[in-house]
């Protein structure tokens, strides 16, 4: 059941369907917020208050720290009260993170919008008997007088709802432009220009409603990718279309409708509906543009995996069925390689690449890892197949980060394993960060060795049929335990391997040494959990200083929304594509060594 | 003396140390010691423990392709000097091969070292292997197997095609097909009609070894 939560008084809505934090509600609209306790619940510091809807009773952490009275007016800790209901919540500006607040209301500095498309006021002289100029002729000549524009054209479709709207609007109308190309024509009293920014990930879609004018988000809604239904992951949807070439007409349709329904609430929720949307921007890797596009998509099931284009594509919204005003367009960014999409283009955009000369490392953590690396005057990339292990796919128990998921662990030298589950409640099972942090502990107390084998006489180890296995937590509370098996060891070894693989030929091409990297940046819902640390520990990440290392939350849909309100950020995007130079990995020689070291867990 | 190179071939080859094994081949082969005694004393030892130590969960998949590495650098100065085939590989020939669209290496390399130390003369086609070449390598050198490969969803679709080529040109009865990687299945390997699956380079191994009758 979605549900919308409004963020005061910074005025961001997100629009969910999980139930979290409101940590972690925060975190997905953009929003960071101050912790001393890395949201342990300890502090007691992160006090927000909840408001407009059914306040969940308060926890033992929140009871602690937070006087009667106030939790009385609704006040709870945002890192341990859960929200899945309409709610609007304050958080004292005090407590949001400086960079955070720099990437929201800064967005205005961080780049100049040069919105595609603008939105002006127009007065029209009605046709008369003595006037008797064309409808589109009259317009333009009003334009003209009004705001120096030299002349208009429309397509057919701009052209159709332009003539009964300027007759509604008793000719005193609102007029989007695209340049010199009429867009879509409204009465006066809609002056706001907005536009839809999409993220289409393999897993969830993120959709961003933005103020064309300002480059804000207005309100932003994620959810699933409906195409989950015909493949969890790029591979197996390519080959359902190598099977049934229909199913591309299908997948097509499929996320269109997603994106046209997010798009209605969104702007519903903005009292606005999708005939208001100016302009939309996709991003995505190189399959879900092509599927979005209806490009085919055999040619990137199988070597040398090539896309149609490795430029920008302009296209009307109506062509590829998404709802939007009646001429609007929508712009794809670029996708750079088989396996290496506008997203990461618009990650890196988003990161200040090719900005600046800082050797920088850039990693999208996903399904499949895409790596870059700036250092000397050039750019490189490269895609991993890391695969889900670190969302918790192919571990015994492993989950989503959720309620009831382990999300840190600690090993105290004794021996005694203290975990940390989302939502304090008793654990079920153990998502991506805890895994990791699982990973870098055991090998921290020797359970592990450098190969990452078990170690049978470790306390905590017990023998059992499929491997040895160690508990994290003892069953009991009516759950059973919480284990980790040496087969998701080997699942995270594997995953670990293939990305560090990736870093490691990019920084060996280049010359980088780990003290040589000064800024490392993760994007991706997993690299917003994980901790720096535990990522070093088990050569996830070089050995950098982990205050170079910063997690940047969905950049790629802040490049999306960048690239949809900025001309000029599309025109360095372009630049920036062009640069970017993408290594094959399968054709580096040593590949087996790098990834055999790769694999292997640092030496402690 | 031979004894303890012999056990260094073997020990460099398990350890992944692919220099340190071709060097010691080579020195071996001026020391005058027989080819073949360097491949079945040493070499083969090699690879053999690397696949037990894989098999007892001692190593894991990055040690086992070093030592396949290694195992192929030992096997450079040796292979060209081996004599008759038979002599050198009473299993019989294997040919073996990535299918085309798909550039995965590893997987095909790590079943080709462990199916020549069991003792079959392995015919390595590559990888991105287009049906057309299976087929004549098929007809040129009448294998007792043929092993397929795809480590990709979408290009293990061809083995069925492959297969039924086979088939079509009467080349199917004396042969054993066995399919193999990451997104095939038993039931996949039914349904294309393998006579054997392999899950990986071990199973591959041992799952040929009994098809040999051995």
């Amino acid at each position: 059941m979605a549900y919308r939560i409004e963020f005061e008084p910074i005025g961001i809505r997100l629009i969910s369907e999980e139930a979290q934090t409101v940590y972690e509600a925060a975190r997905q609209a953009g929003l960071g917020l101050r912790s001393s306790c890395a949201g342990k619940g300890t502090c007691g510091k992160c006090r927000v208050r909840l408001r407009g809807g059914p306040l969940p009773p308060p926890l033992e952490a929140e009871r602690e720290h937070i006087p009667e009275t106030l939790l009385a007016e609704g006040w709870r800790l945002a890192c341990r009260t859960i929200v899945s209901a309409n709610l609007t919540i304050y958080i004292p500006p005090a407590l949001l993170d400086d960079t955070q607040v720099l990437q929201t209301e800064g967005v205005e500095t961080a780049f100049t919008p040069r919105p595609p498309v603008r939105l002006l006021p127009a007065v029209v002289p009605p046709p008369s008997l003595l006037d008797q100029a064309a409808d589109l002729s009259r317009l333009e000549a009003a334009l003209r007088r009004q705001h120096a524009v030299e002349r208009v054209t429309a397509g057919l479709p701009a052209l159709q709802a332009m003539r009964a709207t300027l007759r509604e609007a008793n000719w005193q109308v609102s007029v989007a432009l695209r340049g010199d190309e009429l867009i879509a024509v409204y009465s006066a009293d809609h002056t706001r220009p907005v536009g839809l920014a999409v993220d289409i990930g393999t897993t969830k879609l993120a959709c961003y409603l933005v103020d064309l004018e300002s480059g804000r988000v207005l309100c932003l809604k994620g959810m699933a990718n409906p195409q989950i239904a015909y493949g969890e992951d790029i591979m197996s949807r390519l080959e359902a279309v190598m099977v049934n070439p229909a199913q591309a007409e299908h997948l097509q349709r499929e996320v269109v409708a997603a994106i046209n329904a997010a798009a209605e609430e969104l702007c519903a929720a903005q009292g606005l509906t999708p005939d208001h949307l100016l302009e939309l921007c996709l991003v995505g890797n190189t399959a879900m543009h092509h599927l979005a596009a209806g490009l085919p998509v055999r040619p990137l099931a199988v070597s040398p995996f090539v896309p149609a284009l490795s430029r920008d594509l302009d296209v009307e919204a109506a062509r590829l069925g998404l709802r939007a005003a009646s001429g609007a367009r929508v712009y794809l960014p670029p996708p750079l390689a088989g396996f290496v999409g506008s997203d990461h283009l618009a990650f890196l955009l988003a990161s200040g690449f090719g900005q600046d000369d800082r050797v920088r490392l850039g990693i999208d953590i996903g399904t499949n890892t895409e790596i870059a690396l700036q250092a000397s005057g050039r750019i490189l990339t490269c895609s991993t197949a890391s695969g889900p292990a670190f969302e918790g796919a192919h571990i015994r128990q492993g989950m989503r980060a959720g309620p009831g998921a382990i999300h840190h662990v600690e090993i105290a030298p004794d021996g005694g394993v203290a975990c940390d589950v989302i939502g304090d409640l008793p654990a079920v099972g153990i998502c991506g960060s805890g895994i990791l942090d699982a990973l870098a502990e055991m090998l921290r107390a020797g359970i592990l060795n450098e190969r990452g084998r078990m170690q049978a006489r470790a306390p905590g180890v017990e023998a059992n049929e499929g491997g040895p296995v160690f508990t994290l937590v003892q069953a009991g509370h009516g759950r059973g335990a919480v284990t980790i098996s040496q087969l998701d060891i080997d699942q995270i070894l594997l995953a670990k391997g293939a990305i560090r693989t990736g870093i490691d030929v990019l920084m060996d091409t280049l010359g980088i040494t780990p003290q040589g990297l000064e800024e490392v940046v993760v994007a991706g819902a997993f690299g917003s959990y994980l901790s720096p640390a535990s990522a070093v520990r088990i050569g996830l990440f070089p050995a950098v200083p982990l205050e170079r290392i910063r997690a940047v939350g969905n950049a790629a849909g802040t490049g999306a929304r960048m690239l949809l309100a900025s001309t000029e950020c599309r025109q360095q995007a372009g630049r920036l594509a062009q640069r970017i130079e993408y290594v094959e990995l399968t054709l580096v020689p040593g590949f087996n060594r790098h990834f055999a070291r790769a694999v292997r867990l640092p030496v402690v | 003396m031979s004894q303890a190179e012999l056990e260094a071939i073997s020990k460099a080859i398990t350890e992944g140390d692919d220099a340190e094994a071709e060097r010691l081949v080579r020195q071996a082969l001026e020391h005058g010691l027989a080819p073949h005694d360097i491949m079945h004393g040493g070499i083969v030892g090699g690879i053999t423990k690397a696949g037990e130590l894989w098999k007892s969960n001692q190593y894991f998949l990055p040690d086992v392709i070093l030592a396949a590495d290694a195992f192929r650098a030992a096997m450079r100065p040796v292979e060209p000097l081996l004599k008759e085939s038979r002599e050198r590989s009473p299993q019989g020939k294997f040919v073996l091969g990535t299918v085309e669209g798909d550039m995965h290496n590893l997987g095909k390399s790590l079943v080709g070292a462990l199916l020549t130390s069991a003792g079959f003369e392995v015919i390595d086609l590559g990888i991105d292997v287009p049906r057309a070449k299976f087929i004549e390598a098929v007809k040129v050198h009448q294998p007792a197997f043929l092993g397929l490969g795809a480590y990709m969803s979408t290009t293990m679709l061809q083995m069925k095609g492959i297969i039924a080529e086979l088939e079509a040109q009467g080349l199917r009865r004396n042969l054993k097909v066995m399919v193999g990687g990451v997104p095939t299945s038993q039931e996949f390997a039914d349904e294309v009609h393998a006579d054997a699956w392999g899950k990986d380079a071990l199973d591959a191994m041992q799952k040929a070894l009994k098809l040999r009758g051995a």
